[in-house]
Protein backbone atom coordinates (compact mmCIF):
# COMPACT_ATOMS: atom_id res chain seq x y z
CA UNK A 1 0.00 0.00 0.00
CA UNK A 2 1.54 3.27 -1.33
CA UNK A 3 1.29 6.87 0.96
CA UNK A 4 -1.36 8.06 -1.63
CA UNK A 5 -3.74 4.93 -0.65
CA UNK A 6 -2.77 5.08 3.06
CA UNK A 7 -4.33 8.57 3.61
CA UNK A 8 -7.86 7.79 2.20
CA UNK A 9 -7.83 4.48 4.59
CA UNK A 10 -7.54 6.83 7.65
CA UNK A 11 -9.49 9.36 6.72
CA UNK A 12 -11.98 6.86 6.14
CA UNK A 13 -11.38 5.37 10.04
CA UNK A 14 -11.97 9.28 11.05
CA UNK A 15 -15.04 10.09 9.30
CA UNK A 16 -16.75 6.48 10.20
CA UNK A 17 -15.06 5.51 13.41
CA UNK A 18 -14.50 9.28 15.05
CA UNK A 19 -17.30 11.40 13.64
CA UNK A 20 -14.51 13.54 11.69
CA UNK A 21 -15.67 15.19 8.20
CA UNK A 22 -13.15 15.72 5.61
CA UNK A 23 -12.88 18.98 5.53
CA UNK A 24 -12.10 19.08 9.41
CA UNK A 25 -8.98 17.16 8.68
CA UNK A 26 -5.43 18.71 7.07
CA UNK A 27 -2.55 16.60 6.99
CA UNK A 28 -1.14 18.66 9.56
CA UNK A 29 -4.59 18.49 11.97
CA UNK A 30 -3.35 17.02 15.31
CA UNK A 31 -5.79 14.29 16.59
CA UNK A 32 -4.24 13.13 19.29
CA UNK A 33 -2.72 15.80 21.58
CA UNK A 34 -6.02 17.65 20.71
CA UNK A 35 -8.38 14.80 22.00
CA UNK A 36 -10.10 14.60 18.64
CA UNK A 37 -8.60 10.91 19.10
CA UNK A 38 -8.42 9.19 22.45
CA UNK A 39 -6.33 5.88 22.89
CA UNK A 40 -9.52 3.87 22.08
CA UNK A 41 -9.53 5.61 18.98
CA UNK A 42 -5.57 5.00 18.66
CA UNK A 43 -5.96 1.15 19.56
CA UNK A 44 -8.77 0.67 16.76
CA UNK A 45 -6.79 2.85 14.19
CA UNK A 46 -3.69 0.53 14.76
CA UNK A 47 -5.94 -2.31 14.35
CA UNK A 48 -6.93 -1.27 10.89
CA UNK A 49 -3.34 -0.10 9.64
CA UNK A 50 -2.27 -3.82 10.41
CA UNK A 51 -5.17 -5.41 8.74
CA UNK A 52 -5.01 -3.14 5.74
CA UNK A 53 -1.28 -2.56 5.55
CA UNK A 54 0.10 -6.05 6.35
CA UNK A 55 2.88 -4.12 8.74
CA UNK A 56 2.99 -5.15 12.83
CA UNK A 57 2.73 -2.41 15.31
CA UNK A 58 4.48 -2.57 18.49
CA UNK A 59 2.66 -1.45 21.91
CA UNK A 60 5.09 1.00 22.57
CA UNK A 61 4.68 2.35 19.19
CA UNK A 62 0.86 3.61 19.69
CA UNK A 63 1.86 7.02 20.77
CA UNK A 64 1.23 10.44 19.74
CA UNK A 65 4.60 11.00 18.25
CA UNK A 66 3.33 8.44 15.42
CA UNK A 67 0.00 8.95 15.49
CA UNK A 68 -0.72 12.50 15.89
CA UNK A 69 -1.16 14.02 12.02
CA UNK A 70 -2.41 12.46 8.92
CA UNK A 71 1.23 13.20 7.78
CA UNK A 72 2.57 11.68 10.59
CA UNK A 73 0.80 8.20 10.11
CA UNK A 74 1.22 7.83 6.82
CA UNK A 75 4.83 8.33 7.22
CA UNK A 76 5.17 5.63 10.11
CA UNK A 77 3.70 3.36 7.86
CA UNK A 78 5.82 4.22 4.98
CA UNK A 79 9.06 3.40 7.61
CA UNK A 80 6.93 0.37 8.77
CA UNK A 81 6.93 -1.22 5.26
CA UNK A 82 10.56 0.15 4.49
CA UNK A 83 11.55 -2.02 7.42
CA UNK B 1 12.06 15.02 53.46
CA UNK B 2 12.72 18.36 53.66
CA UNK B 3 15.81 17.79 55.43
CA UNK B 4 16.37 15.87 52.64
CA UNK B 5 16.26 18.33 49.97
CA UNK B 6 18.21 21.04 51.54
CA UNK B 7 20.86 18.30 52.08
CA UNK B 8 20.91 17.49 48.36
CA UNK B 9 20.83 20.82 47.13
CA UNK B 10 23.76 21.69 49.50
CA UNK B 11 26.29 18.78 48.22
CA UNK B 12 25.27 19.93 44.68
CA UNK B 13 28.88 21.86 44.40
CA UNK B 14 31.17 19.15 45.95
CA UNK B 15 29.14 16.74 43.31
CA UNK B 16 29.96 19.18 40.27
CA UNK B 17 33.68 19.91 41.70
CA UNK B 18 34.97 16.65 43.41
CA UNK B 19 33.30 13.97 41.01
CA UNK B 20 34.59 13.29 37.99
CA UNK B 21 32.70 12.98 34.77
CA UNK B 22 32.96 8.98 34.53
CA UNK B 23 31.72 8.50 38.33
CA UNK B 24 28.51 10.64 38.67
CA UNK B 25 26.03 8.03 38.10
CA UNK B 26 27.85 6.05 40.81
CA UNK B 27 28.09 9.05 42.83
CA UNK B 28 24.29 9.68 42.53
CA UNK B 29 23.14 6.27 43.25
CA UNK B 30 25.21 5.98 46.39
CA UNK B 31 23.45 9.59 47.58
CA UNK B 32 20.36 8.36 46.79
CA UNK B 33 20.86 5.40 48.42
CA UNK B 34 22.36 6.99 51.56
CA UNK B 35 18.92 9.57 51.69
CA UNK B 36 16.99 6.47 51.68
CA UNK B 37 18.63 4.85 54.57
CA UNK B 38 18.49 8.14 56.54
CA UNK B 39 14.90 7.26 55.69
CA UNK B 40 14.50 4.69 56.74
CA UNK B 41 17.51 1.34 56.64
CA UNK B 42 14.97 -0.97 55.70
CA UNK B 43 14.15 0.91 52.22
CA UNK B 44 17.43 1.08 51.14
CA UNK B 45 17.94 -2.83 51.35
CA UNK B 46 14.67 -2.82 49.59
CA UNK B 47 15.64 -0.86 46.84
CA UNK B 48 19.29 -2.69 46.21
CA UNK B 49 17.46 -6.20 46.47
CA UNK B 50 14.75 -5.02 43.82
CA UNK B 51 17.21 -3.96 41.98
CA UNK B 52 19.34 -6.98 41.72
CA UNK B 53 16.56 -9.07 40.74
CA UNK B 54 15.69 -6.60 38.25
CA UNK B 55 18.94 -6.75 36.70
CA UNK B 56 19.55 -10.43 36.89
CA UNK B 57 16.19 -10.61 35.02
CA UNK B 58 17.12 -7.96 32.76
CA UNK B 59 20.23 -10.08 31.67
CA UNK B 60 18.41 -13.34 31.32
CA UNK B 61 15.10 -12.67 29.44
CA UNK B 62 16.47 -11.87 26.13
CA UNK B 63 18.15 -15.25 25.82
CA UNK B 64 15.76 -17.16 27.39
CA UNK B 65 13.46 -19.01 25.89
CA UNK B 66 9.71 -18.11 24.98
CA UNK B 67 8.52 -20.34 27.82
CA UNK B 68 11.25 -19.94 30.40
CA UNK B 69 11.22 -16.02 29.53
CA UNK B 70 7.43 -15.82 29.97
CA UNK B 71 8.16 -17.70 33.57
CA UNK B 72 10.53 -15.31 34.43
CA UNK B 73 8.86 -12.33 33.77
CA UNK B 74 5.70 -13.72 35.47
CA UNK B 75 7.62 -14.42 38.29
CA UNK B 76 9.28 -11.51 38.65
CA UNK B 77 5.96 -9.46 38.20
CA UNK B 78 4.01 -11.43 40.75
CA UNK B 79 6.83 -10.75 43.01
CA UNK B 80 6.65 -6.79 42.51
CA UNK B 81 2.87 -7.52 43.33
CA UNK B 82 3.59 -8.93 46.39
CA UNK B 83 5.88 -5.99 47.10
CA UNK B 84 3.17 -3.36 46.41
CA UNK B 85 0.34 -5.12 48.50
CA UNK B 86 2.69 -5.52 51.51
CA UNK B 87 3.63 -2.08 51.05
CA UNK B 88 -0.01 -1.14 50.98
CA UNK B 89 -1.51 -3.01 53.09
CA UNK B 90 0.55 -1.74 56.00
CA UNK B 91 4.43 -3.48 55.83
CA UNK B 92 5.98 -0.27 54.96
CA UNK B 93 3.63 1.85 56.50
CA UNK B 94 2.00 2.00 52.59
CA UNK B 95 2.92 5.91 52.71
CA UNK B 96 0.80 8.70 52.67
CA UNK B 97 -1.17 9.62 49.75
CA UNK B 98 0.18 13.09 48.72
CA UNK B 99 3.85 14.43 48.35
CA UNK B 100 3.24 16.73 51.49
CA UNK B 101 2.04 14.25 53.77
CA UNK B 102 4.76 12.88 54.37
CA UNK B 103 5.63 8.81 54.29
CA UNK B 104 7.66 9.90 50.94
CA UNK B 105 9.79 6.85 51.30
CA UNK B 106 7.13 4.35 51.54
CA UNK B 107 5.25 6.08 48.78
CA UNK B 108 8.36 5.69 46.61
CA UNK B 109 7.63 1.50 46.70
CA UNK B 110 4.41 2.17 44.40
CA UNK B 111 6.44 3.63 42.35
CA UNK B 112 9.39 1.53 42.16
CA UNK B 113 7.08 -1.58 41.91
CA UNK B 114 5.82 0.11 38.44
CA UNK B 115 9.70 1.09 36.99
CA UNK B 116 10.74 -2.06 37.68
CA UNK B 117 7.60 -3.89 35.92
CA UNK B 118 8.07 -1.91 32.86
CA UNK B 119 11.56 -2.87 32.71
CA UNK B 120 10.65 -6.52 32.72
CA UNK B 121 8.31 -5.93 30.35
CA UNK B 122 9.72 -4.15 27.72
CA UNK B 123 12.45 -7.15 28.48
CA UNK B 124 10.52 -9.86 28.08
CA UNK B 125 9.29 -8.21 24.75
CA UNK B 126 12.56 -7.70 23.68
CA UNK B 127 12.35 -3.93 23.18
CA UNK B 128 15.05 -2.65 25.98
CA UNK B 129 18.49 -2.50 24.75
CA UNK B 130 21.25 -4.12 27.51
CA UNK B 131 21.69 -1.35 30.19
CA UNK B 132 24.79 -1.20 32.81
CA UNK B 133 23.37 -2.40 36.13
CA UNK B 134 25.09 0.55 37.80
CA UNK B 135 22.74 2.72 35.29
CA UNK B 136 19.35 0.45 36.32
CA UNK B 137 20.35 0.59 39.95
CA UNK B 138 20.77 4.00 39.70
CA UNK B 139 17.70 4.87 38.35
CA UNK B 140 15.52 2.91 40.48
CA UNK B 141 16.53 4.55 43.14
CA UNK B 142 17.20 8.76 41.89
CA UNK B 143 16.42 10.07 44.62
CA UNK B 144 14.52 12.85 43.09
CA UNK B 145 12.53 10.70 41.28
CA UNK B 146 11.87 7.96 43.64
CA UNK B 147 9.43 9.20 45.85
CA UNK B 148 6.69 10.41 43.41
CA UNK B 149 7.82 10.47 40.30
CA UNK B 150 8.17 11.57 37.10
CA UNK B 151 8.78 8.06 36.39
CA UNK B 152 11.38 8.64 33.68
CA UNK B 153 11.95 5.56 31.36
CA UNK B 154 14.76 3.36 31.87
CA UNK B 155 15.88 3.75 28.38
CA UNK B 156 15.81 7.92 28.84
CA UNK B 157 17.72 7.81 31.93
CA UNK B 158 20.44 5.40 30.57
CA UNK B 159 21.56 7.52 27.84
CA UNK B 160 22.07 10.85 29.46
CA UNK B 161 25.35 11.85 30.34
CA UNK B 162 25.12 14.29 33.26
CA UNK B 163 27.35 17.54 32.19
CA UNK B 164 27.60 20.90 34.12
CA UNK B 165 25.36 23.70 32.51
CA UNK B 166 25.36 27.12 34.36
CA UNK B 167 22.08 27.59 32.15
CA UNK B 168 19.82 24.71 34.20
CA UNK B 169 21.37 25.25 37.61
CA UNK B 170 19.49 28.48 38.45
CA UNK B 171 16.46 27.50 36.66
CA UNK B 172 16.91 24.35 38.60
CA UNK B 173 16.08 26.11 41.48
CA UNK B 174 13.44 28.64 40.79
CA UNK B 175 11.99 24.92 39.46
CA UNK B 176 12.67 23.56 43.46
CA UNK B 177 11.45 27.04 44.87
CA UNK B 178 8.04 27.02 42.79
CA UNK B 179 7.17 23.68 43.35
CA UNK B 180 7.44 23.85 47.29
CA UNK B 181 5.32 27.54 46.72
CA UNK B 182 2.80 25.14 45.51
CA UNK B 183 2.47 22.33 47.35
CA UNK B 184 3.55 23.29 50.62
CA UNK B 185 1.94 26.95 50.65
CA UNK B 186 -1.01 26.74 48.03
CA UNK B 187 -1.80 23.10 48.02
CA UNK B 188 -1.33 23.03 52.16
CA UNK B 189 -3.62 26.17 52.67
CA UNK B 190 -6.36 24.55 50.20
CA UNK B 191 -6.34 21.42 52.02
CA UNK B 192 -6.64 23.53 55.73
CA UNK B 193 -9.46 25.09 54.04
CA UNK B 194 -11.29 21.80 52.56
CA UNK B 195 -10.57 19.85 55.13
CA UNK B 196 -13.77 20.36 57.68
CA UNK B 197 -15.62 20.28 54.74
CA UNK B 198 -15.20 16.74 54.30
CA UNK B 199 -14.83 15.86 58.06
CA UNK B 200 -18.46 17.87 58.87
CA UNK B 201 -20.12 18.44 55.35
CA UNK B 202 -23.23 18.40 57.57
CA UNK B 203 -21.71 22.12 59.00
CA UNK B 204 -21.81 23.90 55.55
CA UNK B 205 -24.12 24.68 53.19
CA UNK B 206 -23.82 23.55 49.42
CA UNK B 207 -22.74 26.31 48.03
CA UNK B 208 -19.33 25.84 50.33
CA UNK B 209 -19.29 22.27 49.67
CA UNK B 210 -19.22 22.70 46.14
CA UNK B 211 -16.36 24.93 46.56
CA UNK B 212 -14.78 22.86 48.66
CA UNK B 213 -14.61 19.58 45.97
CA UNK B 214 -13.26 22.34 43.45
CA UNK B 215 -10.78 23.18 46.41
CA UNK B 216 -9.61 19.53 46.53
CA UNK B 217 -8.29 18.64 42.96
CA UNK B 218 -6.67 22.35 42.62
CA UNK B 219 -5.19 20.91 45.74
CA UNK B 220 -4.34 17.35 44.57
CA UNK B 221 -3.16 19.28 41.13
CA UNK B 222 -1.01 21.78 43.07
CA UNK B 223 0.87 18.97 45.72
CA UNK B 224 1.58 16.66 43.06
CA UNK B 225 2.72 18.74 40.46
CA UNK B 226 4.64 20.79 43.26
CA UNK B 227 6.45 17.69 44.18
CA UNK B 228 7.35 17.23 40.12
CA UNK B 229 8.39 20.21 40.16
CA UNK B 230 10.93 19.26 42.83
CA UNK B 231 11.71 16.59 41.46
CA UNK B 232 12.52 17.66 37.77
CA UNK B 233 14.50 21.22 39.56
CA UNK B 234 16.36 19.00 41.45
CA UNK B 235 17.48 16.38 38.97
CA UNK B 236 18.83 19.43 36.63
CA UNK B 237 20.59 20.39 39.24
CA UNK B 238 22.40 17.31 39.10
CA UNK B 239 22.30 16.99 35.32
CA UNK B 240 19.51 15.05 34.62
CA UNK B 241 16.75 16.02 32.18
CA UNK B 242 13.24 14.19 33.61
CA UNK B 243 10.18 14.09 31.56
CA UNK B 244 7.56 16.73 32.47
CA UNK B 245 4.70 14.96 34.58
CA UNK B 246 1.80 18.08 34.25
CA UNK B 247 0.63 20.41 31.46
CA UNK B 248 -2.21 22.38 33.08
CA UNK B 249 -4.62 19.03 33.22
CA UNK B 250 -7.46 21.31 34.94
CA UNK B 251 -7.95 23.55 32.20
CA UNK B 252 -8.63 20.59 29.37
CA UNK B 253 -11.64 20.17 27.28
CA UNK B 254 -12.96 16.57 28.07
CA UNK B 255 -11.46 14.14 30.45
CA UNK B 256 -9.58 12.36 28.11
CA UNK B 257 -7.43 15.20 27.28
CA UNK B 258 -7.54 15.86 31.05
CA UNK B 259 -5.52 12.43 31.52
CA UNK B 260 -3.50 12.85 28.91
CA UNK B 261 -2.02 16.08 30.80
CA UNK B 262 -2.13 14.36 34.68
CA UNK B 263 0.66 13.03 36.22
CA UNK B 264 1.44 12.05 32.70
CA UNK B 265 4.63 9.40 33.30
CA UNK B 266 1.55 7.21 35.38
CA UNK B 267 -0.61 7.98 32.62
CA UNK B 268 1.64 6.48 30.02
CA UNK B 269 2.46 3.51 32.04
CA UNK B 270 -1.00 2.70 32.35
CA UNK B 271 -2.29 2.67 28.27
CA UNK B 272 1.57 1.13 27.54
CA UNK B 273 1.53 -1.91 29.64
CA UNK B 274 -2.37 -2.10 30.83
CA UNK B 275 -4.94 -0.47 28.57
CA UNK B 276 -3.20 -0.56 25.06
CA UNK B 277 -2.14 -4.17 25.34
CA UNK B 278 -5.43 -5.63 26.95
CA UNK B 279 -7.79 -3.73 24.42
CA UNK B 280 -5.68 -5.23 21.45
CA UNK B 281 -5.86 -8.54 23.25
CA UNK B 282 -9.72 -8.31 23.60
CA UNK B 283 -10.28 -6.58 20.30
CA UNK B 284 -8.33 -9.83 18.45
CA UNK B 285 -9.55 -12.57 20.86
CA UNK B 286 -12.75 -11.60 21.37
CA UNK B 287 -14.95 -11.07 18.08
CA UNK B 288 -18.24 -9.00 17.78
CA UNK B 289 -18.25 -9.03 21.84
CA UNK B 290 -14.62 -7.87 21.98
CA UNK B 291 -15.04 -5.56 19.41
CA UNK B 292 -17.80 -3.73 20.78
CA UNK B 293 -16.61 -4.38 25.00
CA UNK B 294 -12.67 -4.26 24.42
CA UNK B 295 -12.31 -0.61 24.90
CA UNK B 296 -14.85 -0.30 27.66
CA UNK B 297 -13.35 -3.48 29.84
CA UNK B 298 -9.59 -1.92 28.44
CA UNK B 299 -10.89 1.54 30.25
CA UNK B 300 -12.34 -0.43 33.73
CA UNK B 301 -9.44 -2.53 34.03
CA UNK B 302 -7.51 0.23 33.72
CA UNK B 303 -8.29 3.21 35.35
CA UNK B 304 -9.65 0.97 38.36
CA UNK B 305 -5.92 -0.05 38.79
CA UNK B 306 -4.94 3.12 38.94
CA UNK B 307 -7.43 3.95 41.80
CA UNK B 308 -6.24 0.64 43.67
CA UNK B 309 -2.91 1.92 43.26
CA UNK B 310 -3.71 4.96 44.66
CA UNK B 311 -4.67 2.71 47.90
CA UNK B 312 -5.93 -0.66 48.63
CA UNK B 313 -9.43 0.35 49.50
CA UNK B 314 -13.40 0.40 48.05
CA UNK B 315 -13.35 4.39 47.48
CA UNK B 316 -10.17 3.78 45.59
CA UNK B 317 -11.56 1.35 43.14
CA UNK B 318 -14.70 3.61 43.20
CA UNK B 319 -12.38 6.62 41.92
CA UNK B 320 -10.55 4.74 39.26
CA UNK B 321 -14.03 3.20 38.01
CA UNK B 322 -16.15 6.63 37.98
CA UNK B 323 -12.58 7.64 35.73
CA UNK B 324 -13.18 4.87 33.82
CA UNK B 325 -17.02 6.31 32.93
CA UNK B 326 -16.39 9.45 32.01
CA UNK B 327 -13.00 8.16 30.20
CA UNK B 328 -16.11 5.61 28.20
CA UNK B 329 -18.31 8.46 27.61
CA UNK B 330 -16.39 11.14 26.08
CA UNK B 331 -14.16 8.45 24.03
CA UNK B 332 -16.98 5.45 23.18
CA UNK B 333 -20.82 6.99 23.81
CA UNK B 334 -20.37 10.41 22.88
CA UNK B 335 -19.51 10.01 19.42
CA UNK B 336 -22.82 7.95 18.39
CA UNK B 337 -24.52 10.57 19.84
CA UNK B 338 -22.59 13.36 17.74
CA UNK B 339 -23.13 11.40 14.88
CA UNK B 340 -26.57 11.84 15.27
CA UNK B 341 -26.61 15.32 15.46
CA UNK B 342 -26.63 18.37 12.74
CA UNK B 343 -23.07 18.87 11.91
CA UNK B 344 -22.77 22.47 12.37
CA UNK B 345 -23.21 22.01 16.29
CA UNK B 346 -20.87 19.48 16.64
CA UNK B 347 -18.31 21.94 14.97
CA UNK B 348 -19.23 24.54 16.89
CA UNK B 349 -19.00 22.57 19.91
CA UNK B 350 -15.34 21.69 18.90
CA UNK B 351 -14.23 24.98 17.84
CA UNK B 352 -16.30 27.60 19.80
CA UNK B 353 -14.74 29.40 23.21
CA UNK B 354 -18.03 29.29 24.53
CA UNK B 355 -18.53 25.83 23.86
CA UNK B 356 -14.77 25.18 25.51
CA UNK B 357 -15.48 26.88 28.88
CA UNK B 358 -18.59 24.93 28.90
CA UNK B 359 -16.89 21.76 28.25
CA UNK B 360 -13.65 22.84 30.80
CA UNK B 361 -16.50 23.51 32.92
CA UNK B 362 -18.43 20.18 33.23
CA UNK B 363 -14.85 18.44 32.98
CA UNK B 364 -13.79 19.87 36.06
CA UNK B 365 -16.32 19.40 37.47
CA UNK B 366 -16.69 15.84 37.26
CA UNK B 367 -12.86 15.69 37.77
CA UNK B 368 -13.51 17.23 41.03
CA UNK B 369 -16.90 15.47 41.80
CA UNK B 370 -14.85 12.24 42.04
CA UNK B 371 -12.09 12.98 43.89
CA UNK B 372 -14.10 12.81 47.00
CA UNK B 373 -13.93 9.51 47.45
CA UNK B 374 -9.52 9.73 47.56
CA UNK B 375 -10.17 11.75 50.29
CA UNK B 376 -12.75 9.98 52.22
CA UNK B 377 -14.65 6.73 52.46
CA UNK B 378 -17.68 5.34 50.03
CA UNK B 379 -20.22 6.44 52.35
CA UNK B 380 -18.83 9.45 53.49
CA UNK B 381 -18.23 10.43 49.99
CA UNK B 382 -21.84 9.55 48.87
CA UNK B 383 -22.92 11.71 51.78
CA UNK B 384 -21.09 14.61 51.19
CA UNK B 385 -21.74 14.80 47.03
CA UNK B 386 -25.95 14.13 48.30
CA UNK B 387 -25.13 17.30 50.47
CA UNK B 388 -24.09 18.93 47.35
CA UNK B 389 -27.04 18.54 45.42
CA UNK B 390 -29.76 18.56 48.07
CA UNK B 391 -30.16 15.03 48.79
CA UNK B 392 -29.49 15.32 52.37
Amino acid sequence: MSAAEVEPLVRGFLRDTIGLADTDVGPDTELVTTGLVDSVGLVRLAALLETSCGIRIPDRDIVADHFDTLRAITAYVQRKRAG
Amino acid sequence: MWLGLIGAIAVVPLYWLLVPARWRREAVLLGSVAALAAGDPRLALLVLAVGAILILLLRTLPTAGVMAGRALATAGLAGLLALFVWNKLGGGHGGGLLPSQGGLVFLGVSYLVLKASAAIVDAARGDLPPTPSRDVLAWLAFLPTYPAGPMADLEHFAVQQPAFDRTRALPGLERILIGLFKSLVVAHALGQWADPLVLHPEAFGRGALLLGLYALSVRFYLDFAGYSDVAIGLAALYGFDIEENFDHPLTRRNLVLLWQHWHMTLTRWLRRYLFIPLTRWLLRHGGRTGDRLGPIVGQVVTMTFCGLWHGLAWSFALWGLLQAVGLIWVGVAARPLASRLPQELVRWWRTSPVARACSTGLSLTYFSATIIFVVTDVSSGARYLGRVVGLF
